[in-house]
């Protein structure tokens, strides 16, 4: 039997010790409480994943000590008025226990495919304060749990409205979503006085991966909160110091993701009395609690840069650039580590998925690939295509959403020839499941690039199917057979089995209106929820005219004025 | 490799909280199963050394990620080592001034490879090596999971992401494969050495 040679294993166990010692401490705090954190819950929860049980108010029973903020960072005060406000009486009975799990597990809508009870499941009161021009926004943040950020207040898309934009609101809650009970509530409050600022897309409430800390940064460095939160306690652990001019505006925070509450951050170049830059663009890495002291940085002369990082742990950041003379290319870096695998390139784009990425090389002149590769997110190239004609590239988007990741659902890839083919390929693998003729399939803005549309969806019954205003091709996804798939209206909101669409209402909830509704206050509109895949209607109830439907950590709530309600 | 108690949840918690030692034990625990499974991909000891040294690096990297599967983390230990051979370059060009730093093998004469080569050709070994090549990632997985490493397919599920079901039909469909890969490597070999009679 063949031995390991005993000098090379003591020589790599040597390595190994040293590699880890060599890695910074601040690294290991982190690395340590997820740990101890996931064997904890592993033995009282039995998961057995990397999963993250957090404990929160009436949650599971953890240490303290690990459940709040880490020893090592010290609570600060916020940056802007905060005040922390009691959280509102629920209407429903006091529910038990519901831990908040934190994991990159997939969450699945919970469909409500029989009619609910005319009574809600529970009802939760918003800040009172909510008016016409503080929209909520919901962000699932684990199975059963969401964030409800309410604000903060911003130009009405209906000019009708008279808002006061120079006194800004911002509400944030933690809510139970199967018992409507609010875990936390934060408030922010401050003057805007700045011209532009209008705190639309100018504010972001993100996720930190699934680090169990959430990013509020608003993209003026003295107008807004700038901080990280505990997703736990809601507890600001402390403030994010942005290195730009006073008042300037700044590129958003890009959270790495992962289990990593790490950012990516772009800091302009200097710019001439005459506009011209006199350094380079900076692109880093860091801890957003501590951004002066980035794991790496990286420089640019360029006129403009623009940076992608995919936000799902993958290891690929993309820099875009323009030089003086106008000429865009890419950078690619690692960014664990900001070494650069790719400079100057005019001749790659990527595709991400929340498993994979999808890379696309040898661009012809309409800039379409010949060759495509799927990478996971370590870096490692799983598998790659190659054509002599041009390829169309489309991710089989799946239902749900994985935790602090932006990127789709997917693990199909779609690969469309000029001739009419489609192959779909096991993201991961590379392998083909199979081969199918598009003819079925309608053109995409009249078929101007030659191939169908990119835009394919797979339902909860398994049913991939071209996201067509009306019409379109549908596939079996486990075997690419045709299938004949009825219609289904369109809906402002999508589950895995069923489509809920909303008519007759005002909007979705605010003034984020649907304009092609010609509605009428005074006559009730109606929720109607449809089987996704035979269109058959299964239930409807009468809405409210400012109502809308969403699903927050997978189960499905409604938000009309200050109330948000439990359907299912 | 000693036999004391080894809680490797803890030790495994420990040692991406910083504790050098601790990685060092599981290091130990499992070089040698790494190293078999190496074994079975690469031809060269020497390589599958390599392969060992860059998986224990990768789980270090990637150590957020790594599953840990009834208190163990063999089962991610394993696929991550038929990624590191399938992408080796790649490893090999991320760990480089590491791996450099490894001393020469010291069981390695001038005849190595050319003993190697020739056990190679005329092992069966060395065939269903051929074959096993021959598999997708997938189907190397939860080969290597379910057959080679006998880990239940619950077990299997949870380190590759997938269902139970999932994990089911893969096995199935990569041992049919498997099958018709080794049929044919052997039925080349048998044919090659027919014609030479």
């Amino acid at each position: 039997m063949t031995e390991f040679d005993p000098t090379r294993s003591d020589a790599i166990r040597s390595l190994l010790i040293e590699t880890v010692e060599q890695t910074p401490r601040r690294d290991h705090r982190r690395h340590l409480r997820i740990a101890i954190i996931a064997v904890l819950a592993a033995l009282g929860g039995g998961l057995g994943t990397a999963a993250v049980a957090v404990a929160v108010t009436g949650g599971v029973g953890l240490p303290d000590a690990l459940s709040g903020p880490p020893a090592a960072t010290a609570p600060a005060a916020p940056t802007a008025p905060a005040t922390p406000a009691p959280p509102p009486p629920p209407t429903a009975p006091v529910p038990t226990a519901h831990p908040l799990v934190l994991s990159d597990d997939v969450i699945v809508p919970h469909d409500v495919l029989s009619a609910p009870a005319a009574d809600p499941l529970w009802t939760l009161a918003l800040p009172s304060w909510r008016q016409e021009c503080d929209y909520v926004s919901v962000l699932s943040v684990a199975d059963g749990y969401a964030l409800i950020q309410v604000g903060p207040t911003a130009q009405p898309e209906d000019l009708s409205f008279d808002c006061d934009l120079g006194s800004v609101r911002l509400g944030l809650s933690l809510v139970d979503t199967t018992t409507g009970v609010a875990r936390w509530n934060r408030e922010w409050t401050w003057q805007n006085d700045q011209q532009g600022a209008h705190f639309g897309g100018d504010l972001q409430v993100k996720l930190l991966g699934t680090s169990g800390r959430v990013l509020v940064s608003s993209t003026y460095r003295d107008v807004g909160p700038q901080e990280v939160l505990d997703l736990a306690s809601g507890a600001t652990l402390g403030p994010v110091h942005r290195s730009a001019a006073a008042w300037a505006s700044m590129q958003p925070l890009q959270p790495v993701g992962g289990s990593s509450s790490d950012v990516i951050e772009v800091a302009a170049a200097e710019l001439d009395a005459s506009g011209q830059p006199t350094g380079p663009w900076t692109v880093q890495r860091a801890d957003p609690l501590d951004l002066s002291a980035p794991s790496w940085t990286y420089a640019v002369a360029a006129t403009g840069l623009t940076a992608r990082a995919p936000g799902n742990g993958s290891f690929l950041l993309e820099l875009g650039h323009q030089d003086a003379t106008g000429r865009r290319s890419t950078d690619v870096l690692d960014i664990d580590s900001g070494s650069v695998m790719v400079q100057d390139s005019v001749d790659r784009s990527y595709l991400h998925g929340d498993r994979f990425s999808v890379r696309e090389s040898d661009l012809d002149s309409d800039g379409r690939p010949h060759t495509v590769a799927g990478i996971d997110p370590a870096g490692n190239e799983l598998w790659t295509r190659s054509s002599d004609t041009a390829l169309g590239i489309s991710l089989a988007g799946e239902t749900g959403v994985r935790p602090g990741s932006p990127v789709p659902i997917a693990s199909t890839v779609l690969l469309f020839g000029d001739d009419g083919r489609i192959e779909a390929v096991d993201g991961l693998t590379g392998e083909t499941r199979w081969v199918a003729d598009d003819s079925a399939c309608l053109g995409y803005g009249g078929a101007t690039d030659g191939l169908p549309s990119r835009e394919f969806a797979v339902d909860g019954a398994g049913v991939l199917r071209q996201q067509y205003q009306s019409g379109g091709c549908a596939f079996d996804l486990a075997t690419g057979k045709a299938v004949d798939a009825p219609e289904v209206p369109r809906s402002t909101t999508d589950g895995a089995l069923a489509r809920y669409r909303l008519t007759g209402g005002f909007g979705t909830g605010g003034l984020w209106t649907y304009k092609w509704e010609q509605t009428d206050p005074s006559v009730p509109g109606s929720g109607t929820v449809y089987d996704i895949t035979t269109g058959a209607e299964l239930w409807s109830r009468p809405i409210a005219y400012d109502e809308s439907w969403t699903f927050a950590g997978g189960r499905l709530v409604s938000i009309t004025g200050t109330t948000i309600a439990g359907l299912g | 490799m000693g036999t004391e108690s080894f809680d490797e949840a803890e030790t495994w918690a420990a040692a991406i909280g910083g504790d050098s030692g601790a990685f060092a034990r599981v290091f130990d625990a499992h070089r040698d199963r790494v190293f078999g499974q190496a074994l079975r991909l690469m031809r060269s000891p020497h390589d599958a050394e390599d392969v060992t040294a860059l998986v224990f690096l990768e789980a270090w990297r990637k150590r957020d990620a790594v599953r840990v599967v009834d208190g163990s983390v063999i089962g991610w230990l394993l696929v991550t080592t038929n990624y590191v051979v399938r992408n080796l370059s790649r490893s090999t060009r991320r760990y480089r001034a590491v791996i450099d730093r490894l001393p020469a093998p010291t069981n390695t004469d001038d005849h190595a490879d050319e003993v190697a080569d020739r056990l190679d050709r005329e092992g069966r070994d060395a065939q269903v090596r051929v074959a096993f090549a021959r598999l997708s990632k997938s189907d190397q997985d939860v080969i290597t999971l379910c057959v080679l490493e006998e880990l239940s397919t619950g077990q299997a599920a949870r380190v590759l992401g997938v269902p139970a079901g999932t994990v089911k039909s893969r096995l199935s469909r990569a041992k049919q494969r498997f099958t018709v890969h080794t049929t044919e490597v052997l039925g080349q070999t048998a044919s090659a050495t027919g014609g030479a009679k």
